[in-house]
């Protein structure tokens, strides 16, 4: 099936991938293509309903700084620092309009996100070699 | 069982026109139940075939499979699935495979029995007199034998399950070995993505080959929608392919004498509802065993990835319907369950090589509901029992002391928004406080119970030997009629009751044969 994100989504997809995984040397452009060609592909076997509640989500997201008064922008149009703090303010709310969006996002995008081999490695991922095993079958 | 692995498969993506078959027994879903009866009946010599709405994923694909590429392709929803909580209840995610093999293919490959007192509460408070240890022993020791389970070799076990260990020693808490149906496990702590060594022996491996060696045909990309009643008397199955992208389109219809449906405790309610079967019960009482886990970070390298991801468990508490389990998913999905957002979100993450994971389950009371709604998946509501939320959040504050009791420096708790509890003290607070329980990051695993068994058609939706109430030929065989939830992972529960449907399916074939002339 044909599915492909809009780009409204697509800026507001890379902009919370900007502030999920912000850190002194990144991410990485590419980084943030990679992002968001893998929430388009894992939209794609998803049922409609399914899909289209995710999508509102990623509305809902966009435009959180106008409805908590924060800006009148969209998210992506904020600075890193002011979608940090829209961020950790969704994270510790009480409403699960704002914390659900965070989870599905967080969630999903972090698995996208720490499968590319260099962040594996830089948490300390060794990759497929195993140790335990080897001793137990010698 | 057959050497030979290979199936024998009509993939129905590649099918340009109207399908149709016939056959002895239609199954629909070839998981855990629907494997097993496959390969009985078509052992017993009976014409058989399997539809499976998911693709075919050869067990050689797994190893070149990221965690996501498998997710988006075997698993229902994309793994997004999820549960809406009433009330005082968690948003619960909820995992099932859509591939050949159904969500054994996913699972960690535990394998428990049903446990003593859960048949005895089966045989002697719900009326079902062959749900003794007794009746169902010999159905168990036949799928332990073909799906090889056996005991995790203590070597196996990581460094995130030996601290697991010192922890629950240090609290007086026993451990008990778990088995799997594994053979030759490399450790790579990916069995949720489908074994990158083939060494989970899980129904595509198994069952499903052996039901081919014997004349089986399994039709993929199979979007079963109604099954044909004529007479109170099921004779087929209708429905639509899906092409590769998932779309149904081209028509397929099977004629067949009798009809065993075993689409999971989720999708079961579904077809059996679109087809007439009006029941109360059917799509109610569904348990689902919330799930928790634990991060605990040490001093130390633990490098948790190295080793079976279940090896042990303990059921300590299962008086108070509590069971403590040994995990360690993937790193990269563990990742999502790091505090934080930003810089302290990475920060978080690259503690990963000094992460231990432990995890718990309670065993529910059966509050969740299956119902259609708009398009093919299901609107699961549930809703915890009085006693499950405290039950969940002990389970926190028992797997949380052992990582302290284990001496981690830090525990990563399974509550949106908390940072990480860095002393016994902050622990403390927190069983004094709790959260809401909407704030508890929960998972749940095994569905069972939306068309329960029952000795008397008021009580529920199918017979002690899996036929409906109100539907001759028509069997149901998976974690649907499991009456009660079980307390224990119901990947072996399923297949020995599945077992026991499909003997009784074949010992009475003569008399259900021509019940369907």
């Amino acid at each position: 099936m044909a599915f492909e994100l809009a780009p409204r989504h697509r800026a507001v997809v890379r902009a919370l991938g900007g502030a999920l995984f912000a850190h002194a040397d990144g991410p990485r452009p590419e980084q943030l293509d990679a992002l968001v060609d893998g929430l388009e592909r894992h939209l794609v076997p998803v049922s409609t309903v399914q899909r289209t509640l995710l999508l509102l989500a990623l509305d809902l997201v966009r435009w959180l700084p106008l409805l908590l008064f924060i800006a009148p922008r969209p998210f992506e149009d904020l600075s890193l620092e002011r979608r940090l703090r829209l961020l950790e303010r969704m994270d510790r709310s009480r409403f699960t309009l704002l914390l659900m969006p965070l989870i599905a996002f967080k969630s999903l995008l972090s698995m996208y996100f720490f499968e590319d081999p260099s962040e594996l490695r830089a948490m300390g991922y060794p990759g497929d070699e195993r140790k335990r095993w080897l001793k137990t079958a010698a | 069982m057959a050497e030979d692995r290979s199936l024998k498969v009509l993939r129905g993506r590649e099918q340009p026109t109207r399908l149709e078959l016939s056959a002895d027994v239609v199954v629909v879903g070839s998981g855990a139940g629907g494997a097993v009866v496959a390969s009985l009946l078509a052992r017993a010599g009976l014409e058989v075939i399997v539809l499976e709405e998911g693709d075919w994923v050869r067990p050689s694909e797994y190893s070149r499979a990221t965690p996501t590429g498998t997710l988006r392709r075997c698993w229902r929803e994309a793994g997004l699935s999820a549960a809406v909580g009433l009330g005082d209840t968690p948003f619960i995610s909820l995992l099932q495979g859509k591939c050949v093999g159904g969500s054994s293919v996913l699972t960690g490959g535990v394998c428990f029995r049903i446990p003593d007192e859960v048949l005895h509460e089966w045989s002697h408070g719900l009326g079902l007199r062959t749900m003794t240890p007794e009746g169902v022993d010999a159905h168990f020791r036949a799928v332990e034998e073909v799906v090889h389970v056996e005991t995790v070799p203590d070597g196996m076990r990581s460094r995130s399950t030996e601290l697991f260990l010192e922890g629950a020693a240090r609290m007086g808490i026993p451990m008990k070995s778990i088995r799997r149906n594994t053979s030759g496990c490399r450790g790579v702590s990916r069995c949720n993505f489908g074994c990158p060594h083939g060494a989970k022996l899980s129904v595509d491996v198994t069952y499903l080959p052996d039901a081919c060696a014997h004349g089986a045909l399994l039709v993929t990309d199979a979007l079963a929608e109604r099954i044909d009643i004529r007479g109170g008397v099921a004779r087929g199955v209708r429905g639509r392919l899906l092409d590769a992208g998932g779309v149904p389109g081209v028509p397929f219809e099977v004629r067949a004498k009798l009809v065993v449906v075993a689409c999971s405790a989720l999708h079961t309610p579904l077809l059996l509802r679109a087809s007439g079967v009006d029941s109360k019960h059917v799509g109610r009482h569904m348990t689902l065993h919330p799930g928790v886990r634990v991060g605990a970070i040490f001093d130390e390298v633990v490098e948790g990835w190295d080793g079976a991801l279940q090896s042990v468990f303990s059921d300590h508490f299962a008086a108070d319907g509590i069971t403590l389990v040994s995990v360690y998913p993937p790193a990269s999905i563990l990742s999502a369950a790091f505090p934080g957002v930003g810089p302290s979100h990475r920060s978080n993450v690259h503690k990963m090589p000094n992460l231990a994971v432990f995890g718990g389950m309670i065993h529910d009371q059966g509050g969740g509901t299956v119902r259609r709604w708009l398009g093919r998946e299901p609107l699961v509501t549930y809703r915890m029992a009085d006693g499950d939320g405290p039950r969940l959040l002990r389970t926190i504050e028992i797997i949380a002391r052992m990582g302290f009791a284990a001496g981690a420096r830090e525990i990563a708790m399974p509550i949106f928004g908390v940072d990480t509890l860095k002393s016994v003290r902050e622990l403390d607070d927190f069983a004094a406080r709790p959260p809401h329980m909407r704030r508890v990051e929960c998972t749940s695993y095994h569905y069972l119970g939306t068309a329960k068994m029952s000795v008397d058609p008021r009580a529920g939706v199918v017979k002690e030997t899996g036929e409906a109430w109100q539907v001759d030929n028509l069997f149901v065989a998976d974690g649907s009629v499991l009456p009660t939830s079980i307390g224990v992972n119901s990947q072996l529960a399923i297949m020995g009751v599945a077992h026991k449907i499909a003997t009784g399916i074949a010992e009475d074939w003569s008399r259900l044969k021509r019940r369907a002339a």
